[in-house]
This record gives structure tokens, sequence and C-alpha cells, in this order.
């Protein structure tokens, strides 16, 4: 059995739990604690990681790995990284600064979203519409980085599908550069 | 052709007029329409007369014109080029404004449906940036420029990878290079050399298809 594996990452409450749920044949793991952090309006955090997974024909397993979104874990996103077909980055744009929140993450996974695939989900934009897409495709620019940004809400599981979509359309992409 | 004004949020303004419906369906349909202001990629506001898109009722004379890309057919009827059946649902909604406000921006627009002057479509080219939400009015085009973000590529190979009619291609470019997001590539860059082995051919098709996603390429240039 051959092992493959998506990160999911973002801040705390950005939705990282619930895309994987979205998708995982298995109801996923998670080292959840009660959340004490009192900016945060939800009763539990997730403290380790999250953990789902689909079994693919042929038996192998992908893997849905979900990272600890405050940046103390972040020693945990290099070791998660290392390997994994792609990443999603889940921005939450009710927070105070939603682009860099983005940074932090662009920075740690510098090297799976220059060698993998990587789509970023902006969520909560019908109540904070700001920054819009535009600016965040503008920001990316500016930091020389090249990926999709979507909106999405991931309580709809059709929508973290069409996310790995996208995830799995940058890969073929690639994938067409290395075997033409 | 009216002008397409640009409101100071970067959305182009559009605007429908009712035409022959009841009260009800006339203020259920104004309501929505504020409802998704924020989700649509224009700008829609209501006019008594004029607007370039007519929302009308499935006994309307035009709700069985199959052509007109500036009707929408509230109550829906089968064969209208647009309709929106009720009860209305925003996601429905969001949808067809954006689907009919891409094709009036695309008819207000000098149409360059062959690639853009000086763009052969065997030339390579890559995008400069993520493109802006007004131009990616369909899902298709999410998935074209999602294709682009891998590597440079040909527009010709863009439509053969994403099953997508060379002319809409050509179409998107052609919007994409007008906004500064397409450029041309020379053709001896050298591909980068990538730190990590690409993925097992076949992982991918099977990761589509246990997620219940068609196959990306249809391998057919229509």
């Amino acid at each position: 059995m051959i092992e493959h594996k998506i990160i999911f990452t973002g801040t705390t409450g950005a939705g990282k739990t619930t895309a994987i749920a979205a998708v995982s044949e298995v109801p996923p793991v998670n080292t959840d604690v009660r959340n004490t952090d009192e900016s945060v309006a939800k009763a539990m955090t997730t403290a380790g990681m999250d953990y789902g997974e689909l079994t693919l024909s042929g038996g192998d397993k992908l893997r849905l790995y979900g990272t600890p979104g405050q940046q103390r874990f972040d020693f945990m996103w290099q070791i998660l990284g290392r390997g994994a077909l792609g990443l999603v980055i889940l921005v939450d744009n009710s927070r105070p600064q939603p682009l860099a929140d983005l940074d932090l993450y662009v920075d740690g996974f510098a090297r799976l979203i220059e060698d993998g695939a990587c789509v970023i989900a902006v969520g909560r934009m019908q109540t904070h519409p700001q920054p819009d897409l535009s600016q965040y495709g503008a920001h990316l620019q500016s930091r020389n980085v090249l990926c999709p940004v979507i909106a999405v809400d991931v309580r709809e599981p059709e929508q973290v599908v069409q996310l790995l979509d996208l995830l799995l359309l940058q890969l073929e992409s690639k994938a067409g550069e290395a075997h033409p | 052709m009216d002008t397409l004004h640009r409101t100071e949020r970067n959305r182009t303004e559009l605007s429908f007029t009712l035409d022959g419906l009841g009260d009800r369906e006339q203020t259920l349909f104004k309501s929505f329409v504020r409802l998704v202001d924020h989700r649509t990629m224009h700008h829609w506001t209501s006019v008594p007369a004029g607007g370039q898109l007519r929302v009308v009722g499935p006994q309307h004379p035009l709700a069985a014109d199959k052509t007109s890309g500036n009707v929408l057919v509230l109550g829906g009827t089968a064969g209208a080029r647009h309709q929106l059946p009720l009860p209305i649902h925003a996601d429905a909604l969001e949808a067809v404004l954006n689907d009919i406000g891409a094709w009036l921006a695309d008819t207000a627009a000098p149409q360059h449906h062959d690639a853009p002057a000086g763009l052969d479509d065997q030339v390579m080219v890559r995008l400069t940036r993520w493109p802006t939400p007004e131009l990616l009015t369909t899902r298709e085009r999410i998935r074209l420029a999602t294709l682009m973000t891998g590597r440079p590529m040909s527009l010709a190979d863009a439509s053969l990878r994403c099953g997508i009619r060379r002319e809409e291609c050509a179409a998107f470019a052609a919007a994409l290079v007008r906004s500064g997001m397409l450029v041309t590539v020379g053709p001896a860059q050298a591909p980068r050399i990538p730190h990590t082995a690409p993925p097992a051919a076949g992982l991918i098709a099977r990761i589509r298809s246990r997620l219940g996603l068609s196959p990306a390429f249809s391998g057919a240039a229509r």
C-alpha cells in the first residue's frame, strides 16, 4: 500500500477540521481540547492535528492532514509537508489581517508550494468581503506566488471537492511539464 | 451599445429591467439581487426601462427565445437560454447573473475570438498573477486559469487539456492580455527542475475517481 497526503493549513477557526470532515471516508481523528482563547469564538480547538483519509483503487491511501493553526506549532508544518502532494491554505476573512495570516503559511510552506500544488481558499467572504479576491491575487503577485484563490464555504462538501479539483489540476499541469 | 460603467470597487455596473412581472415577483427578484450583490461579479441595479438585462416571466414572448443572451426568464421554461426557476435560490441567481454579466461584457468589448494580435495559439504563455474575479466568470475559466498556474503553456495545449474550445480559450486569453495578466514566454525557456518527483502516473486519476470528479482532460480539442 502506498500512502499519499494533502495538507490543510490555516489559522484557528479557518475551517481545517470541517474541510477534512467534508471529504474523509472516516470520521476525522483530531486532538481537540477546550478552547481557552477568548478571541476565537469556538468551544473546541485543535491542539495537535486533524486526520482524515480516502482509500483509492488499488488500496493506496490518500491521507488528509490538518496542521495546527498556531504558529508555535510551525515545526510540525515542515514535517507534515514533506512529501505531500499539495496544500490547501484556508484563510478566515473575518480576522483582522487575513493577508498577514496568508503570508505566514506561504512562508511556512514555501517549498511545498513551489514543488507541489497549492490552492488558497478564503472563507467568510459573505459577511466579510474585504479584502476581496482581487486583492489576494495582487498580494500573492507581490510575493511572487501564483496559485488559485477562491472563495469557499467549507461547510459545503461540494465546495471542498471543487477545491481539491483545482489542486489536482495544478498537479496535472506540473506533471505535464515533467512528462510532456 | 451601452458603456459598461465601473463602480468604485472596480466592478462593472449593469442594469436590469423587469418586464411583465407581478409586483410580488418584482419585489422578490430585486431583493435577491441585493442579497447576492456582494457575491456577484458585477453590480446590478434595477431601472424602469432600457436595462441591459430584461427579466421576464415564462409567458412573455421573449421567454421562448433560445438565443438572447440578455433575457432572463423568471420561473423558467424549457429552451430559454437563461432561466431562473422558482423559488429563487441565491446560488442559482448568482450563477446566472455572472453568466449574463460575462456575456454582456464580451458583447460590449471588441470581439477577439481569435488569438490576440501577435499571440499565436502555439506560443507559450504564462500568467503573471491569479486573474481578478471579473475575468473568472465561469467554472471553466477558473479551471483553465488553474491549469495555467502550473507551468507556461500554449493556448492550443490549454484547450486540449481542459477540453475547452479554442475560441473560448482565446477569448479568455485576450481578456487576460488586455488586463496585463498574461504574457508570452521565450520558447527556449528551460523547464524548472523541481525538488521532488512528480506524482506517479495514474495517481491523480485515481484520486479524481475517488472524489467523484470527472477526468481533467477530455483530450479532445473542440
